[in-house]
């Protein structure tokens, strides 16, 4: 199975497989051969890659065990490709396993750093503990503090809408109007009129802001405590469809150019 | 290769679709049972209704429906069917399921089917619902009939009907119908 996370480390990098493969004293065929899963690095090997690309050797035995046990479920990394790819999207992801939720927020974060954009990570403290520990051996201190900014999801909820509209119109401000940004969300519950609404109409002043910037925004849900109502009211809402395996169009998005939503079979005999 | 045929007086579809309606508002989903039934008695085509005996008595009372359409209408419970009552037992309700349809495809007979799917609160249904529909989505495909699966959208969390709109090649909703973005996609052993 491919070894998405080292791929990662090595793009971050700005290496080629030849460049990490003659810095490590192997052959690059054998390299490749590590990154694509068909060989398995003996513990010097193992400790110089890791040496070469600035992690803790010991990640490569944890990540194998851990995808050993999941990795095998993901369909050909297409979620780390949609989130290289694109930059200004939304995405609604209902996640059943928190094993690849974390991977999937780790990859959103790590393709993002590689495309130097501004990454907020709005979660529940414990998450943001995991996330911040599993990016430390991946990342440089200065890039943790650069690139990644994590939000505590309860302070966020405690606080005024009209103060938190200002901080985020102050955080937006704060950029170079070129770079994009990430937005990762998680939530426990689905609302219709929730906090996000309420910023928005405090956010006014910053719809020229907002509209001027690359932002890729992803909303995240327990997929077992949301109810197929809201999820549907949702699918209508977000382009995008994330599930903890693959990533596709939202059937249901109202203002897609080639949207293709027929009436139901009753409002269909009204026609 | 399946032939196209009319899901409704404006859609064609496959003679083979596997459909899963979400419904919210009961009188909607009468409608939308009356719809179906319409179209299938236009069609030629004996529907078969897992239902509640009320529910399809009242479709069929708001229809008018002729002594003679009403041969074409073959009713079984639901709550008997999925054994609302007990274990979700997958293997038991594909084989009932084969029961009713087999006599149809010994005559060569053309039907539909619509079935309001049922179950008591039991440990593992995500699972159970997720093999189950997997397992009649195969059979659909390959003996070649149309299948409404209506599933109470206020009783279904967002875990089953994401399972569900992998397993079904087309959703609807009260107000919607659409091509599931998730049928066919890689299905993935996400089992513990």
């Amino acid at each position: 199975m491919k070894r998405e996370w080292l791929i990662q480390f090595r793009v971050t990098k700005k290496l080629t497989q030849a460049q990490v493969a003659n810095f490590a004293f192997i052959d690059r065929g054998y390299y490749s051969q590590i990154e694509t899963g068909k060989r398995n690095p003996s513990h010097t090997v193992a400790t110089n890659i890791a040496k070469v690309l600035d992690f803790d050797p010991i990640l490569f035995f944890q990540n194998d065990t851990n995808e050993s046990s999941f990795q095998s479920n993901l369909s050909n990394g297409e979620i780390p490709e949609f989130f290289r790819n694109n930059e200004f999207s939304e995405v609604l992801y209902l996640y059943n396993n928190f094993k690849l939720y974390y991977q999937h927020v780790i990859s959103f974060i790590l393709t993002g750093v590689q495309k130097s954009s501004f990454c907020i990570v709005i979660d529940y403290f414990m998450n943001l503990n995991h996330i911040r520990q599993s990016l430390q051996p991946i990342l440089k201190d200065k890039e943790l503090e650069n690139f990644i900014c994590f939000i505590d999801m309860e302070e966020l909820m405690n606080d005024e809408p009209e103060h938190l509209a200002k901080y985020f119109h102050e955080l937006l401000w704060k950029m170079k109007p070129e770079r994009s940004i990430r937005i990762w969300l998680n939530e426990k519950q689905y609302c219709d009129n929730d906090w996000l609404c309420n910023i928005q109409k405090h956010m006014k002043d910053s719809k020229n802001l907002l509209e001027m910037k690359k932002i890729l925004f992803v909303r995240s849900y327990n997929a077992s405590l949301v109810s197929a109502v809201s999820h549907i009211k949702m699918m209508r809402k977000y382009p995008y469809l994330m599930t903890d395996f693959e990533i596709a169009d939202s059937p249901f998005y109202q203002f897609s150019n080639s949207s293709n939503i027929l009436p139901s079979f009753d409002l269909q005999e009204e026609v | 290769m399946s032939k196209t045929i009319p899901l409704t007086r404006y859609i064609e579809v496959s003679s083979s679709s596997h459909i899963v309606y979400f419904f919210e508002n009961e009188r909607i989903y009468l409608e939308n049972l009356m719809a179906y039934i319409k179209t299938g008695l236009e069609q030629g085509q004996h529907l078969i209704i897992i239902e509640q005996a009320e529910v399809l008595n009242k479709a069929l009372q708001k229809m008018n429906v002729s002594e003679a359409g009403k041969k074409y209408i073959h009713h079984y419970d639901n709550s008997s069917f999925y054994r609302s009552y007990g274990d979700f037992n997958i293997e038991s309700i594909l084989n009932h399921a084969m029961d009713l349809i087999q006599p149809f495809l010994d005559e060569d007979v053309d039907f539909r089917t619509w079935s309001h799917v049922k179950w008591k609160d039991q440990k593992d249904i995500a699972n159970k619902l997720d093999q189950y529909e997997g397992l009649a989505d195969g059979c659909i495909g390959e003996v070649g009939y149309m299948c409404v699966c209506a599933y109470d959208a206020t009783n279904v969390s967002a875990e089953i009907q994401t399972n569900l709109m992998r397993s079904h090649e087309y959703i609807m909703t009260d107000e919607e119908f659409v091509h599931s973005s998730l049928y066919n996609k890689k299905r993935i052993q996400s089992k513990k």
